[in-house]
């Protein structure tokens, strides 16, 4: 040991004050940044905050079903998959003729994303339901989400952190996620930071997004159109070759858990003619693969609707093969709150317990 | 082990906390273990290398500080460490393309076979050993240090990657007294520390890794604004990515009571060539007028001592600059770039020859600043020559002074450059790396909670880009 006089270091007190008071300081602003960013105006002049998932699309829904839900209170029922429900099912023009039939109005909300994986609808809604107990999800799936494809990457969420929390998994990452405003504005800024073109991807589809979650699909139509003829051929090519992928089907059946107090439904997404009727192998494959979802439907004694593209939606209503437009949406929309609510009037599902009378 | 990693960190910590503990007759040892454990894990064989070469260059030093043919030691020392470094230079450059021939024939991975990695930090430690031997030869150096001291002037960990290149008798000066560590020179090296993660961090990290990919390959799919912006990234990219690491490594070395020279001073502020050359990198500027352009234009005074000897006016810039490309490596481009450069330089001493000299800091202010955007303007147009070859160049300067297109990069590019050089004006305007020091303590206080602030949500983002000098 060196002796006083041998010393290196001589520290004379005080010391470490300019360092304490930083730290305090730190401290300060943290608080006041988390303050901040709960207050509701200057929330809507920032850009969506994260929840730290691979997917901006999600983060964005949750923040909109968060503020939906501060606004109206929660949803009574829920759309859940991927971009196919997201621009299918617009919760409005469901809602119309659901009243119609049974003569209650529901609060819903389209929680589709863009690539979302089959069975992560089923983690979704343990998920959501833990924040805001919706009386109804209707799973919308269509044959093409059961297709094996290996660049068809569906968007999984069991690796987040927050998803994990959620989930029942407790990590101090998710819990900061759930617990800070401030955690999430920053996982938006570190997504800022990775991916520069991030915002003006989200302004470009956010014109489209409405407060329900439903993403207008634009105008017009690719089936019709002569210059997209020979990429809908190739669609139509992919669904002659269809197998099931029985990854994405076994982590269906291992993923779903019925949730006590809210009703499922299953909801087959149309996908246009060109990939199911045209061509025999394709028709095989569709009539197969509606089997499975009927068969796991049945299995795990869920409500299943099957849809009629071929009578419901003309050509002019696709935008593309796998994509409704806007059009098509609302007459798809329509028919489905025609079907939800024949099926609760007939008691064959659960009437949602959040219902208002009519205004 | 990256010095920006939290193994480093660690490494820091346990090496200082001994440091303090032991006495000082034990601190260099320890700290040359810890050098050389430092070295040993990036590679044993880069170790060593290190290894040789202390023990070649202290045995040559000592023959050219004898009174035995001092000459021939010096140049059997100055040789070997030339070559040494050479092959591994020359390693690194004609591999991948033997390699690729090799491939080309069929031989089946010969990049494993051929595998010969430049040896982390030899192109610094070579300059310092050959620095060593010439000051023994002209007697600068006293007594001949202890081999162990040698060996920790090459080694000692905080410059072993990426400079600064230290002069020996400074260095071995410091290792040789007693030092202290006292409330200023821990508040100095903290707050060098904390700059140099801003610096490297949040600047160079966020400009560098905003670049696109093919800038300096295909320029022809950018606007002329475009090449420019990015060009100008560039240059603050690597400016802060290198200053950084020196402040951080300066900063780690003053809790040892070590102190490094700055490498920088404020650059993009330099009002002429010989100024930008003493502001950036003058570690390496030093090294060099010491080696090569003092040596040089004393030789041919020696042959026409008079003003306006043509040869000394333009071939010492030339033969410094040209010797500064080839170490930074074996390319046309750096070649291209040191050329440039000595003739920015050549031509500045022209002018002075020519021209009565002035003052810089005479000239009116808004000649200085006039000075400031030539020098900055034609020392960006060498940054172009410096990354990417010159074929690719060419190209770059015709779309750059094609006005096609009016593109811009994103805002934030920008953006970022305002923090350096808010750094750059403060301490330019005070004329001190430390003029932070001078304010309040809340205002100290909220500045460094404001950068560790900066440093933690920058720091979070992905794989920082890697100090560029340590690939030289």
């Amino acid at each position: 040991m060196p002796t006083e006089k041998n010393r290196t270091l001589k520290l004379e007190r005080p010391f470490g004050r300019t360092l304490i008071l930083s730290l305090a300081i730190l401290a300060g602003l943290v608080a006041a940044a988390e303050l901040l960013l709960r207050w509701e105006p200057l929330q809507s002049r920032l850009p969506y905050p994260s929840f730290g998932n691979n997917s901006h699309q999600l983060d964005i829904k949750l923040h909109l079903l968060d503020k939906m839900a501060e606004r109206d209170g929660p949803p009574d029922c829920l759309f859940l998959g991927n971009s196919m429900v997201q621009a299918g099912i617009d919760p409005d023009a469901f809602n119309e003729t659901y009243r119609e039939i049974t003569g209650h109005t529901l609060r819903c909300f389209n929680f589709g994303v863009l690539g979302m994986a089959p069975y992560a609808g089923a983690t979704l809604i343990r998920i959501l339901n833990r924040s805001y107990s919706p009386k109804m999800v209707i799973w919308g799936i269509s044959p093409y989400d059961l297709k094996t494809d290996e660049k068809n990457k569906q968007l999984a969420l069991e690796n987040g952190n927050w998803i994990r929390f959620q989930t029942g998994e407790w990590n101090f990452g998710g819990w900061l996620i759930d617990a800070s405003y401030l955690t999430r504005y920053y996982l938006r800024f570190r997504l800022w930071l990775d991916f520069p073109r991030i915002d003006r991807v989200i302004r470009a589809s956010e014109r489209r997004w409405s407060a329900n979650g439903f993403t207008r699909g634009r105008h017009g139509s690719a089936i019709t159109d002569p210059g997209q003829r020979e990429r809908e051929a190739k669609n139509k090519e992919a669904m002659r070759d269809f197998r099931i992928n029985q990854r994405v089907l076994s982590m269906m059946h291992e993923a779903f858990q019925p949730t006590p107090g809210v009703t499922c439904v299953l909801v087959e997404m149309p996908i246009h003619r060109n990939y199911a009727a045209e061509n025999e192998g394709g028709k095989k494959n569709y009539e197969k693969l509606i089997s499975l979802i009927h068969g796991f439907a049945k299995r795990k004694n869920i409500h299943f609707i099957q849809s009629d593209p071929q009578n419901t939606l003309s050509d002019d209503q696709w935008r593309n093969s796998l994509h409704m437009n806007s059009i098509g949406a609302l007459r798809f929309s329509r028919w489905l709150g025609r079907r939800v609510g024949a099926a609760v009037k007939q008691g064959a599902i659960p009437a949602p317990q959040r219902f208002r009378p009519r205004p | 082990m990256s010095i920006q990693s939290l193994p480093f960190v660690g490494f820091c910590a346990a090496t200082l906390a001994l440091y303090y503990l032991l006495p000082r007759a034990r601190q260099n040892l320890l700290l040359l273990a810890a050098s050389y454990l430092f070295c040993i894990s990036i590679s044993w064989r880069f170790a060593l290398v290190l290894l040789i070469m202390t023990l070649a260059s202290y045995a040559a030093g000592l023959g050219s500080a004898g009174k035995k043919r001092p000459r021939l030691w010096l140049g059997l020392g100055i040789g070997f460490n030339l070559a040494v470094w050479l092959y591994f230079k020359s390693a690194a450059f004609f591999i991948p393309q033997i390699s690729s021939w090799l491939a080309g024939m069929g031989w089946d991975d010969p990049g494993r076979v051929l595998g010969i990695l430049l040896p982390v930090g030899i192109s610094f430690y070579t300059l310092q050993a050959i620095s060593y031997l010439l000051e023994c030869y002209r007697g600068q150096i006293g007594t001949p240090p202890s081999l162990w001291d040698f060996a920790l002037y090459l080694a000692y960990f905080p410059k072993l990657t990426a400079g600064p290149i230290e002069r020996p008798r400074d260095f071995l000066m410091q290792l040789a007294r007693p030092r202290t560590v006292d409330n200023e020179l821990l508040a100095r090296s903290f707050y060098l520390i904390v700059l140099g993660l801003v610096r490297k961090i949040v600047i160079a990290d966020t400009l560098l890794a905003a670049m696109p990919a093919r800038i300096f390959i295909a320029p022809a799919d950018y606007s002329g604004i475009e090449l420019a912006s990015w060009l100008l990234a560039y240059a603050f990219g690597l400016y802060n990515n290198f200053c950084g690491y020196t402040d951080i490594v300066r900063g780690i070395s003053g809790f040892f009571g070590i102190s490094l020279s700055s490498n920088f001073s404020r650059p993009f502020f330099s009002r002429s060539f010989g100024e930008l050359w003493n502001r950036w990198h003058s570690s390496l500027s030093h090294w060099l007028r010491d080696t090569v352009y003092f040596p040089l234009s004393r030789f041919l005074l020696k042959r026409d001592p008079g003003m306006k000897n043509r040869a000394n006016i333009m071939l010492p810039p030339l033969a410094a600059m040209l010797a500064s490309g080839l170490w930074h490596g074996l390319a046309p481009r750096y070649l291209a770039w040191g050329l440039v450069m000595g003739i920015y330089l050549m031509a500045e001493n022209i002018r002075s020859a020519t021209r009565p000299a002035r003052r810089l800091d005479r000239m009116p202010r808004w000649r200085q600043w006039l000075s400031t955007a030539r020098v900055m303007g034609l020392t960006l147009a060498a940054f172009a020559l410096f990354s990417m070859d010159p074929p690719v160049a060419g190209r770059f300067f015709l779309r750059l002074f094609s006005f096609a297109g009016w593109t811009l990069p994103g805002s934030r590019v920008f953006l970022v450059m305002i923090p350096s050089l808010w750094i750059d004006y403060v301490q330019n305007r005070h004329g001190d790396d430390f003029a932070w020091l001078a304010w309040s303590r809340p205002a100290r206080a909220a500045l460094l909670s404001l950068a560790v602030l900066a440093i933690f949500l920058w720091s979070q983002t992905k794989v920082g880009e890697p100090f560029i000098y340590q690939g030289f």
